[in-house]
C-alpha cells in the first residue's frame, strides 16, 4: 500500500485540505499540482467531534514538482521497447534533457530502435522514437519505470553485437501500452502509442467522521508509482478500474464505487461516503486497482508486487456516528420542606 | 490495325513449259529434226503464310496482357507489304491487305518476273507468288514490313518504309519447267520485349510504389514481339530463330540490385505464350532489366539490305525496371 501521507483535520464536520509541498517551477513549466481539496462539505448533525487533518505531500525536487501529471509521466526515470516478448531495447530517460534517452540495451538483430526526442507542454510530454523492424504484423510494447535501469555485467541473453546489458528491472510499472502495426518496407505512416497509468498510488483528503445519514466528500487523486496523477490521453488505467470498498459492509455507502477513466486534465476527483446504519461504526475504506494489466500483453510480462501494483493502492478509516445517543441528564430540584 | 491473316505461302516454282515440234510427212522430204525445244526460264513459286489472328488466348498464368493474349504467328499477322528480291534484285513489292489480297507495287520487268500473287480464302490463308526466272542458282530474298508502300508506279520501287517484320531467304536452282514447291520460312525480327510483372505486393511507404523486398525471388514475365502496328506489336514464334538473335534479357544498371541468371535465347518459342524468367532482390536500389537484340539480322543476306534505325530494330528491345528494398521497414512512433 501506499499512502503518500495522511492525516486529517475536521472541523465541525467539514474538511479543510491543507495543501502543501510542490516545488518552484520555471517559467515555462506547468504549476505544480495542488493537493485533493474536498469540495462543499454537506451538513451534518451537531455535536460532532472536530479531527485535524493534514495532508503531507511528499517533496518533489523543484524542476520535477513543477511539472504537471501527464503520461508519459515526467518523472518517467526508463523506458523498456519489446517487440513481441523480444525486449529490443532499455533507456533511461531524461526527459526534459537535450539527450533524453541514455541507451541501457540495445538489442541486435531485426528490430532496432532509434531514440528521438521529447517535448513538454503545459498538459502533455511527449516522446518520438523510431522502430526498425521486418515487415508484416508487430507488437510493440513500452512500459515506462519510475527509475533508472542499470547494467548487468554478465547477461546470458546478450549477443556481441548487442549494445549494453539486459538490465534486471527495478520499480514498479508507472505506465505500458502496445501497439500492433503491421510493418510495410520503408518509412512507414506516424504512429501513436498512448500508454496507460498503472494505478498505484493515491492522494486523498477528506472527513474521517459522518453522522448517520450524512455524506462526506473525499477528493482524491489516483497516481502512478512515479507519484503523478494519471490523467488522459489514455482512456483507461492498465489495471482499472480503481474501486472505493468499505469493510465490513452495512454501515456506509461509496459512490461512485469504481472509476474506470483517467481526468482529462490534472485536478482533484472525488467521491462520497455516507454512513447509512443508525447504529453508526467504524469501516476501512479502501481505493484499490488490480493487481495485473487488463491488457494481455505480447511482452508476456510476469507481473508481481516487484514490479506492479499490489492491487490496494490505500485505505483508511471511517467513522460513522450512531443515529441516537444517550445523554446524561441530572435535573435539580428543591426538595420542599 | 494492320492486322491480316495469311496463311503460309507455298513457293511452288512452275515452269513454264512450252513448245514441241510436229513431225514430218511421209514420202515429203524430210525436214531437218528440231533439236527439243528447252525453256530457257523456269517458273517458282514462292508461298508464305501469315498467320490467322484468331488464335485463342493461352491460359496464361499472371498478369497477361492483350499482347500476350495474341496469338504469336509468323509470318507476322501484321503484315502489310512484302518485297521479294532475286539476289540483291528487287522483283516485286505488293501490300497485302485484307482479306489476304495483294495490291503491286512494283513488279520489274526484267528476267526474273512475278507472273502471279493469289491467297486462298481459307483462314489462315495460303499465299503463293509465282515467279518466272531464268535456270540456274538464285537466291530468292522475302522481306515483310508492316506498312504499306507506295510508289510512282509499278516500275517503280518503292523507297521502303517501317521496321522489317520478318525476312529470310531461299536458295534454290530453278530448272527448265515447273520447279517444286517450296516454303520459305521467313525470321522475325525482334523489334520489342514486352514485359509483365513481377506481382509485387509490398508498398514503399505504406501507400507508394509497389517493390521488391531483398531476398525475396520474383518472376517476370516477357514476350518477344515483332514491329507489327499494333500495341506491343506481336509475339514471334517457330518456326526459324530470330533474325537478330539471340535475344538476350540482364540487368544493366550496374548496381547488382539483382541477381539473375541472364537469359540469351536464339530461337522463339513454340506456341504462343509468356515466356519467363526470375530475378532475386539483393540490394537496394532499383534495378533496370534490359532485353537486347543485334540491330541487324545475323544472315548476310543477299538481298544486300541496309540496315538503319528506319528499318530495323535498335539493340534496346525494352526495359523493365524493379525496385528492390529492405525487408524492413522503420515506424515513427509517438509515445504519450
Amino acid at each position: 500500500m501506499h499512502v503518500r501521507a495522511l492525516s486529517v483535520a475536521a472541523l465541525a464536520s467539514t474538511v479543510v485540505l491543507a495543501a502543501c509541498g510542490g516545488g518552484g517551477g520555471t517559467g515555462a513549466a506547468p504549476a505544480a499540482p495542488a493537493p485533493p481539496v474536498v469540495t462543499a462539505a454537506p451538513a451534518v448533525p451537531a455535536a460532532t467531534g472536530s479531527v485535524p487533518m493534514t495532508i503531507t505531500i511528499p517533496h518533489h525536487s523543484p524542476s520535477s514538482s513543477a511539472r504537471a501529471p501527464q503520461f508519459i509521466s515526467p518523472d518517467a526515470a526508463a523506458m523498456a521497447i519489446y517487440d513481441g516478448a523480444a525486449l529490443v531495447y532499455v533507456a533511461n530517460l531524461s526527459l526534459d534533457s537535450q539527450t533524453p534517452f541514455a541507451t541501457v540495451y540495445s538489442k541486435s538483430g531485426s528490430t532496432t530502435v532509434t531514440p528521438g526526442t521529447c517535448t513538454f507542454s503545459s498538459s502533455t510530454a511527449t516522446c518520438t522514437l523510431s522502430i526498425t523492424a521486418t515487415t508484416g504484423a508487430h507488437k510493440f510494447d513500452v512500459v515506462i519505470y519510475p527509475q533508472a535501469q542499470g547494467q548487468q555485467p554478465n547477461s546470458a541473453a546478450r549477443k556481441p553485437a548487442d549494445v549494453g546489458t539486459v538490465p534486471v528491472f527495478a520499480g514498479v510499472i508507472s505506465s505500458e501500452g502496445e501497439l500492433s502495426v503491421t510493418i510495410a518496407v520503408g518509412t512507414n505512416p506516424a504512429a501513436t502509442l498512448t500508454l496507460l497509468g498503472v494505478a498505484d498510488r493515491a492522494l486523498f483528503a477528506g472527513a474521517s467522521e459522518a453522522a448517520y445519514n450524512a455524506t462526506a466528500t473525499y477528493g482524491y487523486r489516483i497516481q502512478d508509482s512515479t507519484g503523478v496523477q494519471i490523467v488522459q490521453p489514455g482512456t483507461a488505467y492498465d489495471n482499472g478500474p480503481v474501486t472505493f470498498t468499505a469493510a465490513p459492509a452495512g454501515i456506509v455507502t461509496i459512490t461512485p464505487s469504481s472509476v474506470s477513466t483517467p481526468p482529462a486534465s490534472a485536478g482533484d476527483q472525488n467521491f462520497n461516503v455516507q454512513c447509512i446504519n443508525t447504529a453508526g461504526g467504524t469501516v476501512t475504506i479502501t481505493i484499490g486497482a488490480k493487481t495485473q494489466p487488463n491488457t494481455t500483453y505480447a511482452d508476456g510480462l510476469a507481473y508481481s508486487s516487484s514490479n506492479y501494483s499490489s492491487g490496494t493502492i490505500t485505505s483508511f478509516p471511517f467513522t460513522c456516528d450512531a443515529a441516537t445517543g444517550t445523554i446524561p441528564v441530572t435535573v435539580q430540584g428543591t426538595r420542599r420542606q | 490495325m494492320l492486322t491480316r491473316d495469311f496463311a503460309a505461302v507455298l513457293l511452288i516454282a512452275l515452269l513454264a513449259g512450252c513448245g514441241g515440234g510436229g513431225g514430218g510427212a511421209s514420202g515429203q522430204p524430210v525436214a531437218p529434226i528440231n533439236a527439243p525445244f528447252v525453256p530457257s526460264t523456269g517458273t517458282l513459286s514462292i508461298g508464305f503464310a501469315v498467320a490467322s489472328t484468331a488464335s485463342p488466348p493461352t491460359a496464361t498464368s499472371g498478369p497477361v496482357t492483350s499482347s500476350a493474349r495474341r496469338a504469336p504467328r509468323y509470318v507476322s499477322p501484321g503484315t502489310a507489304s512484302v518485297a521479294i528480291y532475286d539476289g540483291a534484285t528487287l522483283i516485286y513489292v505488293a501490300n497485302v491487305s485484307s482479306p489476304a489480297n495483294f495490291t503491286t507495287v512494283y513488279a520489274n520487268t526484267a528476267t526474273t518476273i512475278v507472273t502471279g500473287a493469289t491467297c486462298t480464302s481459307s483462314q489462315p490463308p495460303s499465299c503463293t507468288i509465282t515467279v518466272q526466272t531464268s535456270l540456274g542458282a538464285h537466291t530468292f530474298g522475302f522481306v515483310t514490313y508492316p506498312v504499306p508502300q507506295s510508289s510512282a508506279n509499278t516500275r517503280t520501287p518503292p523507297a521502303f518504309t517501317g521496321v522489317i517484320l520478318a525476312e529470310g531467304e531461299l536458295a534454290v536452282t530453278v530448272v527448265a519447267g515447273a520447279n517444286p514447291a517450296q516454303t520459305i520460312a521467313p525470321l522475325g525480327v525482334a523489334d520489342q520485349v514486352f514485359f509483365s510483372g513481377p506481382v509485387l505486393t509490398q508498398r514503399l511507404n505504406g501507400t507508394g510504389p509497389l517493390v521488391g523486398v531483398i531476398g525475396t525471388t520474383y518472376t517476370i514475365q516477357y514476350a518477344v514481339d515483332d514491329s507489327a502496328a499494333v500495341p506491343n506489336g506481336y509475339q514471334i514464334v517457330l518456326p526459324g530463330a530470330y533474325d537478330n538473335g539471340p535475344v538476350t534479357i540482364a540487368e544493366t544498371d550496374g548496381g547488382g540490385i539483382v541477381t539473375m541468371t541472364p537469359v540469351s535465347q536464339s530461337s522463339p518459342p513454340a506456341s504462343p505464350g509468356m515466356q519467363s524468367f526470375t530475378v532475386t532482390c539483393a540490394a537496394s536500389g532499383s534495378a533496370t532489366i534490359t532485353a537486347s537484340a543485334k540491330s541487324r539480322p545475323n544472315a548476310t543476306y543477299a538481298s544486300g539490305l541496309t540496315y538503319s534505325s528506319a528499318n530495323y530494330p535498335s539493340a534496346t528491345l525494352g526495359t523493365t525496371t524493379l525496385q528492390c528494398v529492405s525487408a524492413s521497414g522503420t515506424l515513427p512512433i509517438t509515445v504519450n
